[in-house]
């Protein structure tokens, strides 16, 4: 019996010890900026962490069909309403769910529009339960997602506090001036088929829309125009699901005519992405609905928003397709 | 669900949860189960071919204890001369069957892994003599571990024939014996009288096997994860692109890949063992330090040690004693004058075989082959030249066994290996002829800093390398002196140990070639 009580002191004795060492690390370890040259991983969807704290409005969250074809940019020059993208490659829900968290430490958004191509992702158990680990606990362990930074970090900022100071003046997107057109056949047939969303995906969602209803913030789900990746089936399969949890949602991809999207000049690789043009239809339109739907108050002229006017000028020069 | 997998460690976990639970008598019916999932989560419906495999061997056996039992009392009684002519009669009895046992689970493997071999060999034939055929080939998906699971199914029907052991009456204990979960991706290949007690009788839980077996399942992982992985990104690009690169960075790929295949190996049996350990089951030692061997021979045996074991008891053996090879020898002896060079002429044939075997377990194609002749050619040329170089070494007067000349030995034979290795990576004999002729007439020694980390290795990389192949050496320097590590590791006071597993943990976690930026690494070994 004693022997046993020593093995078991021993045993969680040195389970603390190794976790002490692995979350110390994470915060050595973790990057301390939001630049490229910080390590951290998509520095453009985390851009949102040095806007001025609760300047963004409508922030939205996808993957990269989301930074393609979102432009917060020309929904400033339109409407005047503040959003950021934060989209990331191949995003799973669970990862969409950490990066909200993250967006709500510093940012009160009216709006958030959830991408919803990633519902059918298809998502690691052990990748998706870290990132819903990350955003309950505040990533205790992400020595696991920035292991590698030791080869860059420096020795007088391993106990710095971050300081985030990225300045991304497209607020996200994925600015592309290429033009590669779309011209196989219509992909949105209607059917009463549905795909399948998985039971982990849609509960990794209902905490989504939880989260944002708890923190008294609207939520949207929208689909951009995607041939590649899109079809009738998931429209309705997410149609039914938004149904369900009381959420709204906009396929744009039933909604192309009024959108005046043309699969000739809008997609950058063939109909799987847009290019600036088709993301600025796009936003538009979305523009639009939210004019309708939400009380965003326009922010154009105002002092405290004078750098988007900058941002817009520098965002104009980059551009070459609208 | 790799062995490096958080999925596997999972598993692990509940099956030796479960295993710790549940009664002695039923702990191997867990091991059973365990395998079984373990074997459909990989390899799902193909689970039929070990099923076939086990199927077959156990009605073997169980043909072969009757054969035997029906002999025994037959014989009592019986006159001398009629004991022989029955015993006679009994063994074609057993020949046979064990012979059809064998060409069916020896054919499962052939059609599944070398059908598209044989056919294209028979094509290529064909195209010398003129004719142009095209045969259908099949690519066939491969059950996991078929390879593996084929020779133990094997050497357990050769060892009842042999009367090593009684064949089991347990259809259930024989299928845990060849799909043990631990053993089945890549070995090592088990023997029954070895494994079975081990595997049946059940352990209860012991701290310190279970620490043990953790110890272990670390070190493999830190192999190869930290080492093994971190090389491949360096590997991959200069065999896939040796054209681009001088003979320095070639010569420095075919080292690497030496380390890699090494510390990927030796690491998923150290996980292995170590899983095997925390349910009491001691598995074959597959690697004993091949890096310190005077020989290439020396090498075979320190080196995947079970499968030339394997070929050494069940192929080399039965050959060079079978009555024609005997025959060979006393002809070889009476037709020359010098005995060393008659003794030698049988054990070349069985070598042959030998080394075809091991070349042609590796792989369906020529590349393998030749990689097992290649290792057979310097043996029998070292072989050969023995009494030219104890001539000459007594001339010189120069201890053959002296340090300097074993450490001469052991860089000779490290040579062998990693060109050996080299062609065992590289895609064709050409590319590999292409590639050695690289590294002696464009070598280019020059840029070869600047060449070596533009390969997609950085320095920080090629920084842990070092370590982590010091820190390997270390360890086989002192197990080489006779140092058991984790038994002297667990005689130094807690805070040192327990500082050692942390650093490994940690350094699994911290230096480890995985997430963004690297892609996955299946086992090497697992491909075969």
């Amino acid at each position: 019996m004693k022997r046993k009580t020593k093995y078991l002191i021993r045993f969680f004795g040195f389970l603390v010890l190794i976790l002490s060492l692995v979350m110390s690390s994470s915060y050595m370890l973790a990057p301390k900026d939001n630049t490229k040259q910080s390590g951290i991983i998509n520095p453009n969807a985390n851009g949102f962490y040095s806007e001025p704290k609760n300047s963004i409005e409508v922030a939205v969250i996808g993957n990269s069909d989301a930074y393609s074809g979102f432009s917060p940019m020309e929904l400033w020059n339109n409407y005047g309403y503040t959003s950021y993208v934060s989209g990331e490659g191949r995003q799973t829900v669970a990862q969409a769910y950490e990066m909200l968290t993250n967006l709500l430490k510093n940012q009160k958004p009216q709006v958030i529009i959830l991408e919803t191509d990633e519902f059918f992702t298809k998502s690691n158990f052990f990748d998706s339960a870290y990132s819903f680990f990350n955003a309950t606990f505040g990533a205790p362990f992400s020595v696991f997602k920035y292991h590698n930074r030791w080869k860059t970090v420096k020795l007088n900022e391993l106990l710095k506090k971050p300081q985030y100071t990225a300045h991304c003046v497209s607020k996200g997107q994925f600015l592309s001036n290429d033009v590669k057109p779309y011209r196989g056949k219509e992909y949105m047939i209607k059917t009463d088929k549905k795909a399948v969303i998985t039971m982990s995906t849609k509960k990794y969602i209902e905490t989504f829309v939880k989260t944002c209803r708890d923190n008294n913030v609207d939520v949207l789900f929208l689909e951009l125009p995607s041939q590649s990746s899109w079809n009738y089936e998931k429209h309705n399969a997410v149609n039914e699901l938004a149904g369900k949890l009381g959420v709204s949602f906009i396929d744009m991809n039933i909604e192309l005519n009024k959108i005046g999207f043309n699969w000739e000049t809008d997609s950058r690789d063939g109909g799987d992405h847009l290019n600036n043009r088709g993301a600025r239809k796009c936003t538009v339109f979305m523009g639009e609905y939210l004019k309708r739907n939400y009380k965003l108050e326009d922010r154009r002229g105002q002092v405290k928003y004078k750098q988007w006017d900058e941002d817009y000028k520098s965002y104009l020069k980059i551009v070459k397709i609208r | 669900m790799s062995y490096t997998s958080y999925y596997y460690f999972i598993f692990l976990g509940a099956a030796f949860g479960l295993y710790t639970a549940i009664p002695k008598k039923y702990k191997w019916i867990v091991l059973l189960s365990a395998s079984v999932v373990f074997y459909l989560i990989n390899s799902r419906w193909l689970i039929i071919f070990l099923l076939l495999a086990t199927v077959s061997v156990y009605f073997t056996g169980i043909f072969l204890n009757k054969i035997n039992a029906g002999f025994a009392l037959a014989k009592k009684g019986l006159e001398k001369e009629d004991r022989k002519k029955l015993k006679k009669n009994i063994t074609w009895q057993k020949k046979a069957v064990v012979a059809l046992s064998l060409i069916f689970i020896f054919g499962i493997l052939l059609v599944l892994k070398y059908s598209g071999f044989f056919v294209s060999s028979v094509e290529f034939f064909a195209r010398i003599f003129g004719f142009n055929p095209h045969f259908k080939t099949f690519n066939f998906l491969l059950p996991l571990g078929i390879s593996y699971y084929t020779l133990q199914a094997a050497g357990y029907i050769i060892d009842v024939y042999r009367g090593k052991y009684r064949a089991t009456d347990n259809f259930f204990k024989l299928a845990l014996f060849l799909s043990f979960f631990p053993q089945i991706v890549e070995g090592p290949i088990g023997r029954y009288d070895l494994l079975a007690d081990p595997l049946y009788e059940g352990h209860k839980f012991d701290y310190i096997r279970v620490t043990k077996g953790l110890q272990l399942i670390f070190w493999g992982l830190f192999k190869k994860i930290v080492i093994a992985d971190r090389i491949n990104i360096f590997v991959n690009e200069v065999f896939g692109n040796y054209q681009k690169y001088s003979g320095s960075i070639i010569l420095l790929g075919s080292i690497l890949y030496t380390l890699q295949i090494y510390a990927d190996f030796s690491g998923c049996m150290d996980i292995v063992t170590g899983s095997a350990q925390l349910f009491g089951v001691p598995l074959s030692e597959n690697f004993r330090r091949p890096f310190f061997s005077k020989s290439v021979a020396e090498f075979w045996r320190r080196w995947h040690i079970t499968l030339g074991s394997w070929l050494r008891d069940y192929i080399f053996y039965p050959i060079s004693l079978s009555k024609p090879f005997m025959k060979i020898s006393k002809f070889a002896k009476a037709h020359t004058s010098n005995e060393y060079f008659s003794s030698l002429i049988p054990a070349s044939f069985a070598m042959f075989f030998t080394w075809f075997g091991i070349g042609f377990w590796h792989g369906s194609g020529l590349k393998y082959i030749v990689y097992g002749l290649y290792y057979y050619v310097i043996m029998i040329i070292g072989m050969y030249m023995e009494p030219l170089f104890v001539r000459f070494f007594k001339a010189v007067r120069i201890d053959r066994n002296s340090k300097p000349v074993n450490a001469l030995k052991i860089i000779r034979t490290l040579i062998f290996v990693v060109c050996g290795m080299t062609l065992f990576r590289a895609d064709s004999i050409k590319v590999w002829f292409n590639m050695i002729k690289k590294v002696f007439v464009g070598f280019h020694g020059g840029t070869f800093l600047k060449d070596a980390l533009s390969c997609g290795m950085d320095k920080q990389d090629f920084i842990i390398i070092i370590i982590g192949a010091a820190i390997m050496l270390i360890i086989s320097v002192l197990q080489e002196k006779g140092l058991n590590i984790r038994d002297s590791l667990a005689k130094r006071a807690l805070p040192v140990r327990w500082a050692v597993y942390a650093c490994l943990i940690l350094s699994i976690i911290i230096f480890g070639a995985y997430g963004v930026g690297y892609e996955t690494v299946d086992f090497i070994y697992g491909q075969f």
